[in-house]
This record gives C-alpha cells, sequence and structure tokens, in this order.
C-alpha cells in the first residue's frame, strides 16, 4: 500500500468558530492505482489533499487527530525538514487554475530548474537544460524553446498545466495529487490534459489521487472512488460498481442530479437544501436534513461507515442496502 | 517583458529626462580628472572671488579654487554617498520586509515595532543625533543615512509579501518542496522588486539632499574635499557680492535630486502593470 489515511480529523478555526473540516475520514491508494474522491464544494476535499503534504498553516486548522501512511512512514509526525524532502520528491500536488500557481515573474524553465535543483544535486547547466527540455516533451508541449524562456503569461491555459504537470513530476514523484486540475480548463483541454495525466500515470508508475466535482472524468479515468460529503466519507468503494448503482442516498441524489443526453425539455432533479454548516453540524446522520429516505432514526443515530460486503464497498448509511 | 518596459521608459518623457541627466552626470563624475580645467584643491589667492568668466566657467571661491572643478569633484561624493546609502537601506529594508512579511507573528510586531520607533524621530533628526557621536567622514555619513533610511522600504516590502504569501503559487512551490529561503528570495523578492526600485531611486535624490544637508551644516564630508554642501557653507558667507559660490551648488543639488525624482516617478508609472499599453 502506497497511502494509507487513517482517521483523518481536521478542524478550522475562524475567531470564535470551529470549523470540523473532516471527520474521521480514511483513505487507501496502492501503487499505479488512482483513485478518485469527489465532492461538492467546501466538503473537505483539498483540505485532504493539504492534510497529506502538511500544507495547512499551523494558525489556521489543526489536525485534531488521525495518522497518514506514505510508503510505511508516518507523515504528520514527521520533521518539517523531513517533510519538505517528502514534497515534490515522493509526492507533488498539481492545482486547480495553473495561472495562479506558476510565479508570474520568473520565466517557466527557471521555474522547473527551481524545482529539479531542491531535489537533486547540482549538475552542468547544459544537462539540466536538457533535462527541462525532455520533461516539456514529455508532457507533449511543442515549441520547447518558447516555452522554456516564457512568462506564464506568455502562453495559453493548457500548456499553462502541462507545464505545472511537468514541474510536479520533475522529479519523478511517487504520488501525484491532482486538485481538480482540470477546472480551470475548457472541455476539449481537459480531456486532452485527462489522457495525458492517464499515458503519464502509466509510463511512470505512479500512483494519482484525483480530486473533483466531475462524475464524468471519475467514471472515465479512476479504478477506486470515494463520495465526501461534509467532510465524512459516505460511500467508497470500485468507482464502476458505486456509479452503476449507487447505495448512499447522497451518491444517488447526486447522480441523479447529472444532466443527461436527452432532448426533452425538463427540470434537472436538485439535492434539495445546503450543504451542512460545518460549524454546528446537524444532529445524527449528517445527510439527514437533505436525505430524500430518512426516518425518524436518522435524526438520533450517527451512522458508522461499515462494510456492505454483497456491494463490495463501504458505506456510511445504516438504512443501506436499498436494493 | 522587458520589451514593453523599454518600450514605456522611452514614451516616459520625465523618466527619460531624469535618465538623461544623470548619465550625463554619472559620466562627469567619472570621468572628472579628465575634464576639469584645475586641480579642485588648486589654490590661487590672487584669483580669489572671481566671477564667471571664459577662464573660470563659474567663476572661483574665497581661496581662489575653481568652482566648476570644484563642483564636478563634488558630484562624485553626491553620487557615491547616494548610491551606497541606498544600497545600505534597501538590502537591509528588502530582508527586514520579506522576513517580517513572511513569518508573521511575533517577528512581524517586533521588527515593526522597532520600524515605529525608528519612524518616530524625524530622519534628519536622527541622522544628526548619530552622525554627532561619530567622526564626520564620507563613510559614516554613508552608514548612517543607510541605516536610517530603510524603515520605510521595509514597511513597503512587507506590505507586499503579506498580499503575495497568500497567492497559490506560493503554495505550489512549498507543496514542491521548496525551502523557505527559496520561497523568499527566488519567489517572492523577483514579485516585490518593482517597488523596491522605484524607492530605490526616490531613495538616491533623498540621499543626495541629506549629505548636502549634513555637509551645509559641517557634519558631512569635511573641508577641502568639496561636497556641494560644504561649498554650500562657504557661498552663504559671501552671498552679497559672490552669488555664483550659492546659486551654483544650490543649482547642481536641485537638478539632481529632481533627476532621481523624475526617474523615480516615472519608473512607477512604467513598472505598474496596470496601466496602459
Amino acid at each position: 500500500m502506497l497511502l494509507e489515511i487513517k482517521n483523518l480529523s481536521l478542524q478550522y478555526v475562524r475567531g470564535k468558530k470551529i470549523i470540523s473540516a473532516l471527520r474521521d475520514v480514511s483513505l487507501t491508494l496502492d501503487k499505479e492505482e488512482t483513485l478518485g474522491l469527489v465532492g461538492e464544494s467546501g466538503c473537505g476535499k483539498s483540505s485532504v489533499a493539504h492534510s497529506i503534504l502538511r500544507l495547512i498553516p499551523a494558525n489556521e486548522g489543526k489536525i485534531t487527530h488521525g495518522e497518514i501512511f506514505f510508503e510505511g512512514k508516518e507523515l504528520l509526525q514527521m520533521e518539517p525538514e523531513k517533510i519538505r524532502q517528502i514534497r515534490g520528491k515522493e509526492i507533488a500536488i498539481i492545482f486547480q487554475d495553473p495561472f495562479t500557481s506558476l510565479n508570474p515573474v520568473i520565466p517557466i524553465g527557471k521555474q522547473i530548474e527551481e524545482n529539479i535543483l531542491t531535489h537533486s544535486l547540482k549538475t552542468s547547466s547544459l544537462q539540466l537544460k536538457e533535462k527541462i527540455f525532455s520533461l516539456l516533451e514529455e508532457v507533449q508541449l511543442k515549441e520547447t524553446e518558447r516555452i522554456y524562456n516564457s512568462y506564464p503569461h506568455q502562453i495559453s491555459g493548457g500548456q499553462r498545466q502541462r507545464a505545472m504537470i511537468a514541474m510536479a513530476l520533475a522529479n519523478r514523484p511517487k504520488l501525484l495529487i491532482c486538485d481538480e486540475p482540470t477546472t480551470a480548463l475548457d472541455v476539449t483541454v481537459q480531456k486532452e490534459i485527462m489522457e495525458l495525466l492517464m499515458k503519464l500515470q502509466k509510463n511512470l508508475k505512479i500512483s494519482i489521487l484525483f480530486i473533483t466535482h466531475h462524475f464524468g472524468l471519475i467514471g472515465l479515468y479512476t479504478q477506486k472512488l470515494a463520495v465526501l460529503y461534509g467532510g465524512e466519507i459516505v460511500e467508497e468503494g470500485s468507482t464502476q460498481e458505486i456509479l452503476k448503482n449507487p447505495q448512499h442516498p447522497y451518491t444517488q441524489s447526486l447522480l441523479k442530479s447529472l444532466p443527461r443526453k436527452s432532448f426533452k425539455k425538463e427540470k434537472l432533479p436538485v439535492i434539495p437544501g445546503s450543504p451542512p454548516d460545518l460549524s454546528s453540524l446537524p444532529s445524527g446522520c449528517i445527510f439527514h436534513p437533505r436525505c430524500p429516505k430518512a426516518i425518524e432514526e436518522c435524526k438520533k443515530k450517527v451512522p458508522l461507515l461499515r462494510e456492505l460486503k454483497k456491494f463490495n464497498r463501504k458505506i456510511s448509511c445504516d438504512l443501506a442496502p436499498f436494493s | 517583458m522587458l520589451k514593453l518596459y523599454i518600450k514605456r521608459f522611452i514614451q516616459n518623457k520625465f523618466a527619460l529626462w531624469g535618465i538623461s541627466f544623470i548619465f550625463i552626470l554619472s559620466s562627469l563624475a567619472l570621468f572628472s580628472p579628465f575634464i576639469v580645467p584645475y586641480a579642485p584643491l588648486e589654490q590661487n589667492l590672487l584669483e580669489r572671488l572671481q566671477s564667471p568668466s571664459i577662464l573660470h566657467l563659474l567663476g572661483t571661491d574665497d581661496l581662489g579654487r575653481d568652482l566648476f572643478s570644484r563642483l564636478i569633484y563634488g558630484s562624485r561624493i553626491s553620487l557615491t554617498v547616494g548610491f551606497v546609502a541606498v544600497s545600505i537601506a534597501t538590502l537591509f529594508g528588502t530582508f527586514i520586509g520579506l522576513v517580517s512579511g513572511y513569518f508573521g507573528k511575533w517577528i512581524d510586531s517586533t521588527l515593526m515595532r522597532i520600524v515605529d520607533i525608528l519612524l518616530c524621530f524625524p530622519t534628519f533628526f536622527l541622522i544628526l543625533m548619530v552622525i554627532a557621536f561619530l567622526e564626520p567622514n564620507i563613510l559614516n555619513v554613508m552608514i548612517v543615512i543607510g541605516f536610517t533610511s530603510w524603515t520605510g522600504l521595509a514597511r513597503l516590502v512587507r506590505g507586499e509579501t503579506l498580499s503575495f504569501k497568500e497567492r497559490e503559487f506560493i503554495l505550489a512551490a512549498k507543496s514542491l518542496g521548496l525551502s523557505t529561503p527559496k520561497i523568499l528570495f527566488f519567489h517572492l523578492l523577483p514579485n516585490v522588486s518593482a517597488p523596491i526600485l522605484v524607492s530605490a531611486t526616490l531613495g538616491v535624490g533623498n540621499a543626495i539632499l541629506i549629505e548636502s544637508s549634513l555637509s551645509f551644516l559641517g557634519l558631512g564630508v569635511q573641508p577641502p574635499i568639496p561636497s556641494w554642501g560644504n561649498i554650500l557653507t562657504t557661498g552663504k558667507d559671501y552671498i552679497h557680492f559672490a552669488w555664483w559660490l550659492s546659486l551654483f551648488p544650490g543649482l547642481c543639488i536641485l537638478f539632481t535630486v529632481l533627476a532621481f525624482n523624475l526617474l523615480g516617478e516615472g519608473l512607477r508609472d512604467i513598472l505598474d502593470p496596470r496601466s496602459q499599453n
């Protein structure tokens, strides 16, 4: 197992409010596997990613309990210097918006170079330049010479994201976290970037934690899926099985509310209400205020994530399985 | 990017005037031994207080020294003091500002309170106070001006750093394992370099003005070494019958400070990302 997150709980402090952003989140990721983490805005998807790399500023959030193992090493207790050597070298991350995640006043080539130098011994500048060019070619960028010398604003969004990927993969990490890598791009570019990621995953034998709110991409590109709602995992298992036959009412409602290919003009079903206020959680099951199947019991009893053998997955709903 | 800045620079008349003047002045200072008609310390008591003529372009002073030669040599002092003092202030202010803004918490509070305390004193008064305890020479003048004029820049850099450190590319750099010094100097510094450049340019003018004032008061560069400030001191005593002794050093200071200010203001417009074309 490459990555194992055990009972991760994270709280943010905003003035007097305590926001419990993640509660007992457990995930596992094997070598060369792609795990999709899906959920609506503010459900804690990015918090999971940032927790793995310990990027949550100490004055804003605190991991109250839990453990994260990467190749058997515990990340949360690790010394800052050691975690710095893991960042970018063992685990790398790509962010949503390739424009804001590149430094606007430094040419692309220089930024990649700095990143390579962080984790490797000094090499000759010629070798370094060659390495950067081969990285740029690897992410299928044409005109590598021009890209090398360009500032981020001089190249297109797709090119920027490719450059970001080149930078993230420069030191051959074992795990790549993609935090909504295609959300800021248009659909055709989105497809190209995803295909590129999958190709690179095969060639470089890396694992990918893919964070998104896009079920279409999840279905096409991931093997395992975890559905996050209000900071809790509500359903987890094989992607294809969950998409074919969702068992948790939240997953069911989400999939129902996806637009389909149809020429009929009809209203899209929506999930009533809004995501829970994480500073004052509802009693019982976190989804009960919006759940179409909720019964009186759901308001009192907190459901635990349990194995559902028949459907080969984990689920946190006491009423499941719904046949 | 550089091309755009050069284009804007050429379109900016004030900046062009400023840099032309500074360029000419710097050349004069650099090549002064080959330009001046007389040695700046050479006295000729027979030709005391001569008014401007072909022989002495800008006249002579009370000891018969050629004013034109002395002013040219004085520009060396002014420019040296300006650049060295500003270099000290810029290095120091930038470092303090970056560290203060990036680390925040008690480091920020401590450093900014020190800045507040220093800002309580009028800068010139502070310099006078410190220089009174030191031997008045050019080296001390540069150091004292340098170490008393970094506060404004430190605040400026701190403010810029505060806003830039929240940007996603800093998080991305951190996530790729870059060390804190690298984030500070490789990622943050280039982003705050434009205001630093503007502030440094304006600072040179200010440092020259302070040096002249100190020398005028007899606390800066000491005679017989010519400095625009101490030439003015002599001029003051003869102002009723040797106007050239006050006017020309005064004009030198005026135009030099003006040139640096024009260049600084020009750079501000040129480097402003919001300005048009």
